[in-house]
Parts: structure tokens; sequence; C-alpha cells
């Protein structure tokens, strides 16, 4: 209760020289707003990760094809590396193994009323859209008749049914080069933007077609029908968090063995990418902190400065209030009142340079900032500590002071 | 003059102070008796040890040698917090140069004893604009030392010792710094609170303010030399 006093009386001391109280806290507002918006945009960067690689699941396991081979009439690729007979081997002698889904990347000429456009088709098993949890808004996925009769349907992604219009209505025929497919789903959109390079290349959803595996053999050139189809991407799902680890040696070895050779396919573990994004954000904030830290120990040498200053010329002041009854424990309270009133204005002040400076960042940049609780307080209660820290050598140096002598201080 | 409580004792004190190496001796073997409810003048030349022996007797200093007993506590024992709170409680000290905060109003300036004491909000108030009252300011609560003419100054600063009711008010040459018109209206408050039963000490080199006490010591070289009937309290 007596601080708020001591508060009240420190913002009529400040108030009394604005300009110095002002120019004094700029280190501290720019210190805080260094720290805010690196924290900002820190937390930008994090939550980006972190959805890319949750969108990947964590109990997943994916295989992806290296070395694409020579493309085809219809921009489909061949592969050496994943083969659809690798699903059903993993399934068999990996005990970890909950579900595997297989896909193909292809890309289609859809062609429309009055314009054709060349998008990403992805010919993959029922239970990809299961393992990667995307949600309908509206008709089904693929389903296992749809793979076992070759049937020619496509589900649209979100951003591909927004793009093409009624063309691309439910139920309605869409023609992807010269055949023709049965729109039996629409996916929601993700809201995911094209255009930010996901760190772990995650798909493109919105954008992509997908239809049954088994039918991507009508797309390709004609000498690969009949032989055993090549495979982009094979998604596994294990069963516990725990033996995500353990799976993977276990899948290099069956793909080793069943090639008699190591595969030519990237293992992506989204668990161990999390773990490695964790700790990249841990260096990350502990040298972005250490920044902040140093230009707020700066502001802070800048108040220490002020109000050392401000107890000199206060001398008489000091001894008039030891003299009407001020204790020193009082007289320190009253002058640490006033460095850390002084370092949280700029600490606030700080913040909104520092959410500015986010939203421009944000705005012209394009980088993805977000504000966490951390963010927020972080850097306020730093600028609070600042104060107590810089303040407190004036404060008591204060108190110390011979009362007789103060009052006699010209 | 027997039926008064003694307030304050002071006996043998001596105070030096050491300066460039130098050993100076300001009082020497001073005696005093402070009864409730005297009107005391301390005179003597510039450099006497007035204003010493003033703050030893508000507890704002202590002495070298002897002893100093303030209603019953011996201040030579004290701690800084309890000095503190006797001048916080029982101490008006009012001085040349009065010592107001130039940022803030006459309220405020006059309620600053309190922002060390607990006291009520509704407390300070009433006691605020009594004392304020007492110095015929109440129409200037709310203006800023800048605004007043140094004979008001001092009535504020007289305000602020009365404020808390305190035991003895301690006047270090109170009108030192104003004219003849404000000194007179200066005294008239003291010889006013004098007669509602205030105890004041006021150091002063002017006889004629002096001669507005009870009683005069004269200070000379530290010691105080003889008392003397002032010429009366009107």
């Amino acid at each position: 209760m007596k601080f708020l006093l001591y508060l009240q009386a420190a913002v009529g001391s400040l108030l009394q020289h604005k300009l110095r109280s002002f120019l004094s806290v700029l280190g501290i507002i720019c210190g805080v707003a260094a720290v805010f918006a690196i924290l900002a945009i820190g937390e930008g960067a994090r939550r980006e990760v972190l959805s890319s690689i949750s969108r990947l699941g964590l109990n997943n396991i994916i295989l992806r094809s290296l070395d694409p081979g020579e493309q085809n009439n219809f921009s489909g690729k061949t592969y050496g590396g994943l083969k659809q007979s690798d699903r059903g081997h993993l399934l068999a002698t990996v005990p970890m193994v909950e579900n595997a889904a297989m896909a193909r990347e292809l890309t289609g000429l859809v062609v429309l009323a009055d314009e054709q456009l060349r998008l990403p088709l992805l010919a993959c098993t029922p239970g990809y859209r299961d393992l990667l949890s995307f949600n309908l808004s509206a008709g089904r996925f693929i389903s296992d008749s749809d793979d076992k009769d070759e049937a020619l349907v496509c589900v649209l992604g979100g951003g591909v049914y927004k793009k093409i219009g009624v063309e691309g209505r439910l139920g309605g025929m869409l023609r992807i080069g010269k055949l023709l497919f049965r729109v039996v789903g629409i996916l929601e959109e993700s809201g995911v933007e094209k255009n930010v390079k996901s760190p772990v290349g995650t798909r493109d959803i919105d954008g992509t077609i997908f239809i049954p595996f088994s039918s991507h053999r009508y797309l390709v050139a004609s000498q690969n029908r009949g032989a055993e189809p090549d495979v982009s991407e094979l998604l596994i799902r294990i069963r516990e968090a725990d033996q995500v680890e353990d799976s993977v040696d276990l899948i290099r070895r069956v793909l080793e063995v069943s090639r008699e050779g190591e595969p030519t396919v990237q293992v992506i573990v989204p668990r161990e990418l999390l773990r490695q994004s964790r700790k990249t954000q841990r260096i990350f904030s502990l040298v972005l902190g250490s920044i902040g830290t140093i230009s707020l120990l700066v502001g802070g040498i800048g108040i220490m400065n002020v109000m050392l200053a401000t107890v000199s010329e206060r001398t008489r002041e000091v001894g008039l209030r030891r003299a009407v009854g001020a204790t020193k424990k009082q007289i320190t309270a009253q002058f640490l009142a006033e460095s850390i009133l002084l370092t949280s204005v700029g600490g606030v002040l700080g913040l909104v340079a520092g959410l500015a400076a986010a939203v421009i960042i944000s705005t012209f940049a394009g980088w993805p900032t977000g504000v966490s609780l951390t963010a927020l307080l972080l850097p306020l209660l730093m600028s609070v500590a600042v104060g107590g820290f810089f303040g407190l050598y004036p404060a008591v140096k204060a108190a110390a002071m011979d009362p007789v002598h103060a009052l006699r201080y010209v | 003059m027997s039926d008064k409580k003694l307030l304050a004792r002071a006996k043998d004190v001596s105070k030096h102070y050491t300066m460039g190496g130098r050993r100076i001796e300001v009082l020497r073997s001073v005696n005093l008796d402070l009864m409730e409810g005297d009107f005391m003048a301390i005179m003597g030349r510039s450099g006497s040890g007035k204003s010493t022996l003033l703050h030893i007797l508000g507890c704002l200093d202590v002495p070298s040698s002897g002893t100093y007993t303030f209603d019953s506590l011996d201040v030579n024992s004290a701690d800084d917090d309890q000095l503190s709170r006797i001048r916080g409680r029982a101490v008006g000290f009012v001085f040349q140069d009065f010592h107001l905060l130039s940022a803030q109003t006459v309220f405020e300036n006059v309620a600053l004893p309190f922002l060390y004491n607990k006291v009520d909000r509704k407390v300070v108030h009433h006691r605020v604009e009594e004392a304020v009252g007492r110095v015929g300011l109440s129409d200037r609560l709310e203006h800023r030392p800048s605004e007043l003419s140094g004979g008001e100054m001092q009535r504020v600063a007289i305000a602020r010792a009365l404020v808390v009711q305190p035991r003895v008010i301690l006047a270090d040459e109170p009108t030192g710094n104003l004219d003849e018109e404000s000194s007179r209206e200066v005294m008239r408050i003291f010889t006013s609170l004098h007669n509602l039963g205030v105890t004041i000490v006021m150091v002063t080199h002017d006889k004629e303010v002096a001669a507005r006490a009870e009683t005069i010591r004269v200070l000379r070289q530290g010691q105080l030399e003889r008392e003397e009937a002032a010429a009366g309290v009107s």
C-alpha cells in the first residue's frame, strides 16, 4: 500500500522532468522492443514448424523415394526407391507398424471449359487420409473399392475446388488429361499458404487432386502399364509413440533385405524433427535472449546514471524527508519505486514498439510472427528487474545520506 | 513552571566534527531541560552551534558525548528507525529556507510527513486542512510554492510541522529569509501556538524575534552561557 503512495510520488517526480525521463528510458524501450520482436518472430517460426511437423503425424514415419527417374508423357515420375510391395513387406514383418499408406505424385492437365490447369495429382491408397488426418467438407475420400476397381474418381483439395469452381462440384465430372474423373469428395481448406515453403516438406494438400492409387496407371505412359507401379511416398503409422525410434531401424533393415542393398529412400521422422526443432528453438531463444538482455543491461546503466544524477540534485529533498520521519528503508523504497516506474513505463512503451515492429516485419517481410504470454511477460518482467537492480545503488546511496548534511547541501 | 512535564533533557552534550583532519568542537557540555509548553529562543552568532543543537534536540543528529533524552527515550542508544519515528510523530521542523517541494501543492507539502506514517486518508485530509487553516492559508491548498510569497511559504512549512501534532516545534531561523511584515506574521503564529500549549524551540540571531519567546538561551563558542527571561510573550 505504501509502495503505491511512493509510486504516486514517483509519478509526480518523473513528470517534473518529462524529457529527461523519456530519454533515460529510451534504452529500455529499444531493449524491450528488440526482445519482444525477437520472441514474436521466434514464436511465429516455432508455431509454423510445429504445425508442419504435427501435420505429418507424430506417430508416423514417412518414406520418400529419392532419385526420381525420367518423366513420361503424362508427367508421372518413375522412382527407383520405393515399390508397391514394400507396404505389404513392412506390414507383415514390422510388428510395430499399425497401418501404412502409399502415394505417387503426378502432375495432371485439368481441362476446364475455358482454361487448362496443370495441377499436382496424388494417387494414394484409402488409408492416406486417416494417417494425415485431413478433413472433408463434402462427399467422401478414396475408398477401398475405388482402389480395388481402379475407379476413375477424384477428391479435390479445398484450394483446387475454390480455383475451378462449379466444374469441380461434387458428383460432377472433371477431365484430367484424356480421362474423365467423377468428383466424389472435397477436402476442407487447411489454410496453409502455398507460398510458404515448409521446412519439413509437407505437401500442399489444398492444391492437390487425389485419385485412387491403382487408377494412376491410366495416367502414366503405356510402356509402364503392367509393371509394378512406383511409389513416391510410403506413410507408416507406428502403434506407440515410444516405438517410433526403434521402428525406423527395423524398417530400414527390412527395405535393405528386400532389395539386397541400401534403398534410395529418404526417411522422415516427424517426432525426431520435432525434437531437433525444439533444440534449435532453445539455442535460437538463448542467443536472441542474450542479445536482448545485453541491450536491456545497457538501458539499465542509463537508468542508473539518471537516478544517480536525480539523487544528487534532490539531496536537500532527501534531508527534508528524513527530517519529517522517513526511515532509510522508506527512502530506498521511494527511489526504487521511481526507477522501477521508469523502466516499467519503458517496458510498456517497448512492448508497443516491439508489437509494431513485429506487425511491420510480418507485413513487409512475410515472416510469420506469434505473440506468446512469455513474449509479453518476459520483457516486461526484465524491465522491472532492470529498474530494481540498477535503481538499487542510487536508492541506497540516497538513504545513506546524513540528514543534517543533506538539509544543508547547496 | 514546576507543574510542567519534562519533555527533553540534554546533559553534558558535546558535538564535534572532523573536517580535513581537523577536529571542530561545535557544542561543549551543553545542559538543557525542555519542558512541555516551553517557548524557548536559542541565540548566538553564526557558527555558534545553534543549528547543531536544534538538530540534536529534534533527533536529526546525535551527540558525540553526553546524553540526550527525548520523551524518555535515550537518543544515544536509539537506532536510526527509532529516531525517524520520533521525528515523524513528535517533532516538527521549520527551516529558514522553507524546504518545500516545488512540484507539489500546498496540500501535498503539508501532508508529506503522513507518507511515512500509517494514518487514515480521511484523518490526513482533516489534519492538513486544520493545520493549513491555523496558518491562514485555507484558500491556497492547491497552489504550488512558486505561486506563494516568502511569508506564505514559511506558513506552509509551519503547517507541515504542525500537521502531525508534534510534541515540539523546532524552528531554525524561521524569519531569516522574510521581510518585516512576514516575520511579524510568522511570530504571531508561533505565539498563538504557544498559547495553545505547543512547545516551541526557535533558533535565531534576531533579538527582536527572540524577545517573543518565553525564555532565551545564548550559545557562545559551543556553550550555553546563561538563561535570560525574554521580554515577554504577547
